[in-house]
């Protein structure tokens, strides 16, 4: 039954053949197999579009879900161990290697996939972007125009003086 | 102004940024509604879970949410108008309950995006709970209840039908019964808040089994029949047992078990038990095994036993009067010996305990009522003061003098016989006085082992300070037994008792002896001061026996008889006739000792040692007597025994009685000093209680406590308080 590979074309048309135990990473992938009863045996079966994915993000999103295929990731509602857990170590290297637009589109694809541990990992790569740096450099990061004032900004700064790192 | 170090960038928009609400909806809702119809095959999974990502991720969760809810909702309604109230409605609700859920699973998982964000932001009900609880408020609860109050109406009646033993559809029961408890009340506590079940159909199928089990059981109460009424309640119980687990919920099964045990059982018991035909005293009578088991089975699932306690005691307040009472009247009839009385009365209270044992057998042996029935027993065989101490006593003694005929299984009996009955009596020192006086009489004619085996019985039972001076007494027969041996002399035997331990007082008035007698009997008391200086001798001769080898006319015999008819017999040796006068004053026997030795040996008629003249039953001073030298008899050995003296037996009670009111004294006086001198300050009551528990062997009356502790206040032991009359001083 394994050998049987289900059928997912992407929104630029091209098809992918994968394992059952690998798609159901995503639950949303999960739910629709189970509500269609979907048949992987039957050679005829319509493949299930994912318009919403490119092929080089699913690719990703395989590779990634080929590496977890026996991890045993906690199944707990506890927002904050979630939160608070370190990123995997493979998982750093993996988010570490592709360019910054996959990165978004990895978080997206997991996002709208619902595969939660690749989006928290996808999550907490980009927090850790963001941790040590200045405001000023954050908003160089994110491309952000800074819309306070000069007398609103100091104001901030004042506030949270006790924060900073000196 | 983006810098050159900076690696991040928005990714690109490669989805439609522009979403149409408008558009999406009318997607998703025609699509939902195709769902809610059972007719999604044609619809695409994704593109639904699409459109509602899509919506979701542009903020218009809260319009998305809205209209499902309002969308499920009509549909909803659409529904309770087409639904009839009949029998059929179980089915038919059931039906849409089952598809209501599958769609919403399928609607809830194509928003599964909208759960996972919007609800869980908001805090509201995810999709699939509204549609539960939009079919529990649309369905079921619309127009104050109707169709719930309809379904409950069903239910009721399968059950009830059941009841009355026709064949019911459970699984429809069941799956109603679970939609109930699905339809949650409390939307702010899912997991353990009122659901429909709890809050509409518990109470009401509560009340309607009430009814139904509260008229059947006094319908069944008015047959009249005992029997009739456990066996068919036993029924009962089992069936609904059953069948509850059938379809009813486990969170009901204690509630409905509580109360028809309730009311099958508690409530109704008392009155069964005490029906006369076929109620507890028949069973009891006739030991109904079948009944009483049953009964027992009944009472400890409700654990309720009040009822049958008070009903058992009666009985055998009953039972008692029947049987024991009517014996004894009978021998009091027949002007019985009291030995007698006394083995008939304690056989029949043997018998009744056998009886009551048989039964407590049935009762699974519960401890309570063995503890119950036995305190009966107690009552009554106490409630005829010192009667039960005493004929113990004689039924031991008399078991004891013929148990050479007993085989080892009668001993037994006879062990545990005396034992139950010891247990029953509550003034164990006043039997303690009865038993002694019988044992000493026992052990200084022949000692037996079986004596022993009782008194580590009774040790066994109530502790060694009892048995204490009873095991003094045996000790003082074996010391007396090397005693005789070591003085070696081949006629002579001896038994030395300590006064403390034995019921006898020393005899102060000295007889004359023979030559004979009186030179071994300063050859004694020569060797036993040798033996232990210091130790006063005393000379009980009504206890001892001679033996004297006579050669009468015909043949020659040995006699053997008590001390003083020994020494009245010697004295005819040289002399051929003697008034009674003269023999008191030859011997100085006490007058009444004298004329019982007197009568056994001349008018007692198969012991004519001697001739009296006149021959009367009365002796006079001036009655002559003379050796009979033409007694025969059968055998060579002749064992003369003295005539009880019916009087002297009295008085002996008598003084027993008195005796142990004096022992008490001391006891109570001994216990409060005790109690007194380790507290220092007590009051009346706690003094009272404190005593009771200590004594062990007697229980004193309150009244006999408080005279004793007067006493001790005016003999200066103990003061009262000088504030609380009420409280006691221990005073050094």
């Amino acid at each position: 039954m394994s050998s049987q590979l289900i059928k997912i074309t992407t929104s630029d048309e091209e098809t992918f053949k994968v394992e059952r135990s690998i798609v159901e990473r995503s639950v949303l992938l999960k739910h629709l197999l189970s509500d269609l009863e979907y048949d992987e045996t039957d050679e005829d079966a319509e493949p299930i579009p994912l318009p919403n994915v490119r092929a080089s993000v699913f690719k990703k999103v395989l590779e990634w879900a080929e590496h977890h295929k026996n991890t045993n990731f906690p199944d707990d509602e506890d927002e904050d161990a979630r939160k608070s857990a370190p990123i995997d170590e493979w998982d750093r290297e993996f988010l570490k290697v592709v360019d910054q637009e996959m990165l978004y589109e990895i978080i997206l694809a997991a996002n709208y996939l619902n595969i939660r541990p690749l989006l928290d990992a996808g999550c907490k790569t980009v927090a850790e972007m963001i941790r040590g740096k200045s405001a000023e450099e954050i908003r160089r990061t994110f491309n952000i125009v800074n819309d306070f004032s000069p007398e609103e900004e100091a104001a901030i700064k004042r506030e949270n003086e006790w924060a900073e790192d000196r | 102004m983006l810098s050159r170090k900076s690696k991040i960038r928005p990714p690109k928009k490669n989805l439609s940024n522009d979403v149409n609400f408008e558009k999406s909806w009318s997607i998703l809702s025609q699509s939902i509604d195709q769902i809610l119809n059972q007719n999604a095959s044609n619809l695409s999974f994704e593109e639904l879970y699409r459109n509602s990502y899509n919506l979701v991720l542009r903020k218009f969760g809260k319009q998305l949410y809205e209209n499902v809810k309002n969308q499920i909702s009509d549909h909803l309604l659409g529904i309770n108008s087409r639904i009839l109230l009949n029998k059929d409605s179980m089915v038919k609700v059931n039906e849409i309950w089952e598809s209501h859920q599958i769609s919403m699973r399928m609607i809830s998982d194509v928003l599964m995006y909208l759960d996972r964000v919007y609800c869980k932001e908001n805090h509201l009900p995810l999709t699939y709970d509204i549609g539960i609880n939009l079919f529990r408020d649309k369905i079921i609860k619309l127009n104050d209840n109707k169709i719930g109050n309809h379904l409950n109406y069903l239910v009721m009646e399968q059950i009830t039908l059941n009841r009355n033993g026709l064949i019911t559809d459970f699984f429809i029961i069941k799956s109603i019964l679970k939609m109930f408890e699905a339809l949650i009340e409390d939307e702010l506590n899912l997991e353990n808040g009122e659901n429909f079940y709890l809050k509409y159909f518990e109470p009401f199928y509560i009340e309607k089994t009430h009814q139904y089990y509260e008229n059947i059981s006094l319908e069944l109460f008015n047959h009249g029949n005992g029997s009739e009424y456990l066996n068919k309640v036993n029924d009962l119980i089992l069936n609904e047992e059953n069948k509850c687990i059938l379809y009813l919920s486990s969170i009901s099964l204690p509630k409905l078990n509580d109360l028809i045990n309730k009311i099958l059982i508690t409530s109704k018991i008392e009155n069964v038990l005490k029906l006369s035909n076929d109620g507890l005293k028949s069973w009891i009578q006739h030991s109904k095994q079948d009944e009483l088991s049953l009964l027992y089975k009944l009472l400890k699932k409700v654990e309720y036993f009040d009822a049958l306690i008070a009903q058992i005691n009666e009985i055998i307040i009953d039972d008692e009067s029947l049987t024991l009472r009517e014996q004894l009247k009978q021998d009091e009839g027949k002007k019985s010996k009291i030995v007698t009385i006394a083995i008939d009365y304690i056989g029949q209270v043997i018998k009744l305990k056998a009886k009551y044992d048989t039964i407590l057998n049935y009762f699974q042996n519960d401890p309570i009522l063995q503890r119950n029935i036995e305190n009966s027993f107690i009552e009554i065989l106490n409630s005829k003061g010192t009667k039960i101490s005493e004929y113990l006593s004689y039924f031991i003694d008399e078991f004891i003098k013929k148990s050479k005929e007993r085989n080892d299984d009668e001993i037994e009996e006879f062990l545990n016989s005396s034992i139950i009955i010891f247990r029953f009596i509550k003034d164990k020192d006043l039997f303690e006085k009865f038993y002694k006086n019988h044992l000493a009489k026992r052990l200084l004619k022949n000692s037996n082992d079986l004596e022993k085996l009782l008194i580590s019985t009774i040790k066994n039972e109530i502790g060694s300070s009892f048995t204490l001076k009873l095991e003094g007494m045996f000790k003082d027969m074996n010391i007396s037994k090397d005693l005789s041996a070591k003085f070696n002399h081949k006629n002579f035997q001896i038994n030395i008792l300590t006064k403390t331990f034995w019921p006898i007082q020393p005899n102060p008035s000295e007889i004359i002896l023979t030559p004979v007698l009186e030179s071994l009997q300063k050859q004694f008391n020569q060797y036993y001061s040798d033996l232990y200086s210091g130790r006063n001798l005393s000379w009980l001769y009504n206890f001892g026996t001679i033996d004297i080898r006579i050669k009468f006319n015909k043949k020659i015999h040995e006699l053997n008889c008590p001390t003083y008819c020994g020494i009245i017999i010697l004295l005819f040796e040289d002399i051929e006739e003697l008034t009674f006068k003269q023999i008191k004053e030859l011997t100085k026997i006490p007058n009444s000792d004298l004329i019982r030795s007197l009568l056994s040996i001349s008018v007692a008629p198969r012991t004519r040692i001697l001739t009296k003249s006149p021959m009367s039953k009365e002796i006079k001073d001036d009655d002559i007597f003379k050796f009979n030298h033409n007694f025969s008899a059968p055998m060579t050995k002749v064992k003369i025994l003295t005539v009880i003296n019916k009087i002297e037996t009295d008085q002996e009670r008598t003084t027993n009685l008195k005796e142990i009111e004096e022992d008490r004294k001391f006891e109570i006086d001994a216990t409060i000093v005790r109690i007194m001198k380790s507290k220092k300050i007590l009051s009346h009551n706690e003094l009272l209680v404190e005593i009771v528990k200590q004594l062990k062997r007697f229980k004193p009356s309150p009244q006999f406590i408080k005279r004793r502790i007067d006493n001790l206040l005016e003999r200066e032991y103990l003061k009262r308080d000088d504030n609380d009359r009420t409280t006691y001083h221990y005073l050094a």
